[in-house]
């Protein structure tokens, strides 16, 4: 399979696009086209009304030396992170990293066993090299929690490992920027002292966040490709009687 | 109905011993001690024996809100069980007509064993049904692959005593649990005060060690337009502070059963003062 998703790239950013560090008016600029850009019906609802976001999202997209609209529809901010959908990220490597031909993957094994491999050559030196995935290491890294690894496990493996392939063949493509997936996955704290036997909760400030904020995020984009629906539309009923505040359940 | 469950659960191991699905009114006929119990004995253990204990204690009739509660539950968590559950007449049948008694008497027949509710108060479940679904956080959280009014059971290893719960929804993985709440104010602190008058820090913990949980979740839905919802999380604080609580209950349940003694407020004079809030 090969990843088809167009885009529009330079190889590196130039001194110019990067002119914003130092150029008030660059900068000026910048900040109009992201106003321009919140506006904007066609990106994603996370960036619409917030042309701060669509700033980083410019100055992500210069340093990628791809499209700024196209960037909007391919980042997402999960857990306080930006992460490049998948797709894009093998695009980007496709279109300008170091590779002969295109990121191709073969698969083995089904169920638990099923193992995906993210294969590319090297054009200066013909290597051949490769990055494997597999349903044993998404259980121990916990990406099973997401429930597309039991719902399309095999595409979610070729992501995976392509982003490996990328992360580590050629990491100048993603200037260090992560993937989506692999930011929804990243370690996370927990509450200490409730993995054990039945027993007080252990009280302390920290654990929550980490993983409400993920849930957060993913809540964020599930929105952002959702229809939210009209308002509800309805007559009201005759009100109930005040005498309980709140029902027990 | 209390024969029917295996004897693993009669334990004294102080591990969870046990995951059921059970019905609504089986869960609730089995003696083990649940959150409402332990809102009981705070109250007084002589509430707590009339609840529970007294043989001739007349049953209790849900009130208004538990019904509307209860109707919210079924139409959110398990809509499938509506139709068999709850009967909605649909409309005020005129008694003095022989057609209106003829018709009331078929739906009365229809209804045997269901819980009535008005067609406003079943209208108002919709709406109520349809916010939660629409709202972002409960959507995402109800989609996800997880349990839905699945029965716990332990042994609390200080007391003896044994326990039970009921979550409302919980994930596959037990790190989630979520209850859903029927409120007049959703906002974050009118829900607070909802969460401290219900006890529901009490009920944050009792679920979470049932189920080795780590996030507590509430789906708060207003009762009136615009049925707004709301989705908080348990703060550690606040589920610490209801495991104190829950564990003060547990142990006065297990002293008065100790004693068979189930006093009220006290049986001398005491000072009475203005509560903490009022002074000046």
């Amino acid at each position: 399979m090969t990843e088809t998703t167009a885009i529009t790239t330079q190889t590196t950013p130039t001194a110019g696009q990067l002119a914003y560090l130092h150029d008030g008016e660059a900068l000026n600029h910048i900040w109009r086209l992201a106003k321009f850009l919140s506006a904007s019906k066609l990106v994603p609802s996370h960036f619409q009304s917030r042309p701060e976001d669509c700033m980083v999202a410019v100055m992500m997209a210069q340093q990628l030396g791809v499209d700024a609209l196209q960037l909007t529809q391919n980042v997402y901010m999960i857990n306080g992170r930006p992460g490049l959908s998948a797709p894009f990220a093998i695009a980007l490597a496709n279109s300008r990293g170091p590779f002969a031909g295109p990121i191709t993957w073969c698969s083995k094994g089904q169920g638990d066993d099923l193992e995906v491999t993210a294969q590319a050559t090297v054009r200066s030196t013909g290597e051949r090299v490769t990055a494997t995935c597999s349903m044993l290491m998404a259980k121990v890294e916990q990406w099973t929690k997401n429930p597309k690894y039991r719902s399309i496990p095999e595409h979610m493996l070729k992501l995976r490992s392509a982003a490996w392939l990328i992360r580590t063949t050629c990491p100048e493509v993603l200037f260090g920027f992560y993937t989506d997936e692999e930011v929804e996955t990243m370690p996370v704290k927990v509450v200490s002292g409730t993995t054990t036997k039945p027993t007080q909760p252990a009280e302390t400030t920290s654990g929550s966040g980490d993983v409400i904020g993920e849930l957060n995020a993913a809540i964020r984009q599930s929105v952002s490709i959702s229809d939210r629906g009209e308002p509800l539309k309805h007559e009201q009923p005759e009100p109930v009687d005040d005498v309980e505040v709140d029902d027990p359940f | 109905m209390v024969s029917q469950y295996p004897k693993v659960f009669m334990s004294m191991s102080g591990e969870v011993t046990g995951t059921y699905s059970l019905s609504n009114a089986d869960y609730h006929a089995h003696p083990a001690v649940s959150k409402s119990h332990l809102d009981k004995v705070a109250k007084s253990p002589a509430h707590y024996w009339e609840a529970y204990l007294n043989p001739d204690r007349t049953p209790q009739e849900p009130t208004a809100a538990m019904v509307l509660g209860t109707a919210l539950h079924t139409a959110v968590l398990e809509p499938h069980l509506w139709a068999e559950q709850f009967a909605v007449p649909p409309h005020a049948f005129d008694r003095r007509t022989k057609a209106g008694k003829e018709l009331a008497a078929a739906f009365e027949a229809e209804a045997e064993g269901k819980v009535v509710l008005t067609p406003d108060d079943a209208d108002r479940v919709q709406l109520m049904a349809k916010a939660v679904h629409d709202h972002p956080a409960s959507r995402f959280l109800l989609n996800l692959e997880g349990k839905r009014e699945h029965s716990y059971f332990w042994n609390d290893a200080d007391t003896g005593i044994d326990c039970k719960c009921r979550p409302d929804w919980h994930s596959l993985d037990r790190r989630l649990v979520v209850d859903i709440k029927t409120t007049e104010d959703a906002s974050p602190a009118g829900f607070a005060k909802s969460v401290a008058k219900f006890r529901y820090h009490v009920q944050s913990h009792w679920y979470l060690r049932a189920l080795e949980g780590e996030q507590f979740l509430f789906v708060c839905v207003e009762k009136t337009a615009p049925y707004l919802v709301a989705v908080y999380v348990a703060t550690p604080a606040l589920v610490a502070a209801g495991g104190r609580t829950a564990e003060k209950n547990l142990a006065q349940i297990a002293e008065c059963r100790a004693a068979d003694q189930w006093p009220g407020y006290g049986d001398e004079i005491q000072p009475i003062d203005l509560p903490s809030w009022c002074h000046d």
